[in-house]
């Protein structure tokens, strides 16, 4: 009766095992709606820095489905959860963070909250202490669930808030908002 | 991430699933169809000492695999988990041949506490989720609030672990049941 049961344990086991490896790799194959735009947002020269244990991040990516293979991911952590070389070169302070080869482009109507870099200055709101950068200026636009770190003040023209190359967004951005800055327009 | 490790994870997070069947499966019974001849509870309580002792197993080896193997910092609430699932292994192992009682209630009563630390870590990955985005992380510190496995929306390695606790402590439930029955 045991060695009955120790083979049914096994066979249990390797059925979950069997499943697991089939349907793993048939999810990832299969086509998916965002491809093509996970794809553009890649060959027009974005960048998404990420860690692969952090769950904003992996709420990013699972707006894109299976499409996420293509996203121009860039892995910022290693096993311990320090930071790599790369991104701190890039000075890469939270993830995800995506960057555009164009810069930033935001629709805001509302006036947005600017901290200057840390250690700050006396007065600044207080959500400043969890969004402010050790390097440069960051925006927080009212509509929005992502902070906006640049090198340079943007210019506002026509209710658009222009970021130049080299700004980051620190965040979960929307598809909509991905889609826009690169010029693609997202499948129905 | 390796290509190994997605479907490592993948696997896992479906025997997960297999063992909250298998509580939910207990605890139905349990309640709504209580009695000694319930074959899925005689069933439970004929080979819960393997099940148990299966499971406290593939927590301690898995759990070394992601630390020590692939290099995964282990939280603080993650090596308090620990302390409550090694010794099972040890003591699950004795109940294969000495099914003594007082080995048992010490295997229900860890499996108690750990399950405590796991709800709390779940609730403190969660809370995670909150803020604008994940902090970098620095030498030496390492939040408990990281997710290295993530399936199915929602298994995650504090649920595996909770799962887990829990199906131990339902074995034991259901065998302290039928012996009562048997008695």
């Amino acid at each position: 009766m045991k060695s009955k049961f120790i083979i049914f344990v096994v066979i249990a086991v390797l059925f979950v095992i069997a499943l697991g490896v089939f349907t793993n790799k048939s999810g990832t194959t299969a086509p998916n709606k965002y491809d093509d735009f996970a794809k553009a947002l890649t060959t027009r020269g974005a960048q998404f820095y990420g860690a692969f244990w952090c769950p904003h991040c992996q709420d990013q990516k699972a707006l894109f489905g299976s499409a996420k293979q293509y996203l121009p991911y860039i892995e910022c952590s290693k096993p311990d959860q320090t930071p790599t070389q790369v991104c701190l070169d890039k000075k890469i302070e939270s993830y995800p963070t995506w960057m555009f080869a164009n810069g930033i482009n935001i629709s805001s109507a509302g006036s947005p909250t600017v901290c200057t870099a840390k250690p700050g200055v006396p007065g600044e709101a207080s959500v400043c202490a969890q969004i402010s950068s050790q390097y440069y200026k960051t925006w927080l636009f009212p509509e929005y669930k992502f902070s906006i770190k640049s090198p340079t003040d943007p210019i506002m023209k026509d209710g658009i808030w222009q970021f130049e190359s080299g700004a980051q967004i620190q965040g979960e951005a929307s598809l909509e908002f991905l889609a826009a800055q690169i010029g693609f327009t997202l499948p129905e | 991430m390796p290509a190994y490790v997605e479907t490592l994870n993948y696997i896992l997070a479906l025997g997960t699933i297999g063992t909250q069947v298998a509580i939910l499966l207990i605890v139905i019974n349990l309640v709504f169809n209580r009695s000694a001849n319930n074959s899925v509870l005689n069933f439970f309580y004929k080979y819960g000492f393997y099940f148990a002792f299966f499971v406290s197993l593939s927590s301690l080896a898995l759990s070394l695999f992601y630390s020590e193997v692939l290099g995964y910092a282990a939280c603080e609430l993650c090596i308090i988990q620990r302390f409550f699932i090694y010794p099972q292994v040890l003591l699950l192992g004795i109940t294969l041949f000495k099914k003594k009682k007082l080995l048992i209630t010490l295997s229900a009563v860890l499996a108690f506490l750990g399950m405590l630390v796991s709800i709390y870590h779940v609730y403190i990955e969660n809370g995670g989720s909150s803020g604008l985005a994940c902090a970098t992380g620095a030498v030496g510190i390492v939040t408990c609030a990281a997710r290295y496995v993530y399936e199915f929306g929602y298994i995650t390695i504090p649920v595996m672990a909770l799962s887990a606790q829990l199906f131990i402590l339902v074995i034991w439930s259901n065998h302290k049941y039928i012996s009562r029955k048997l008695r």
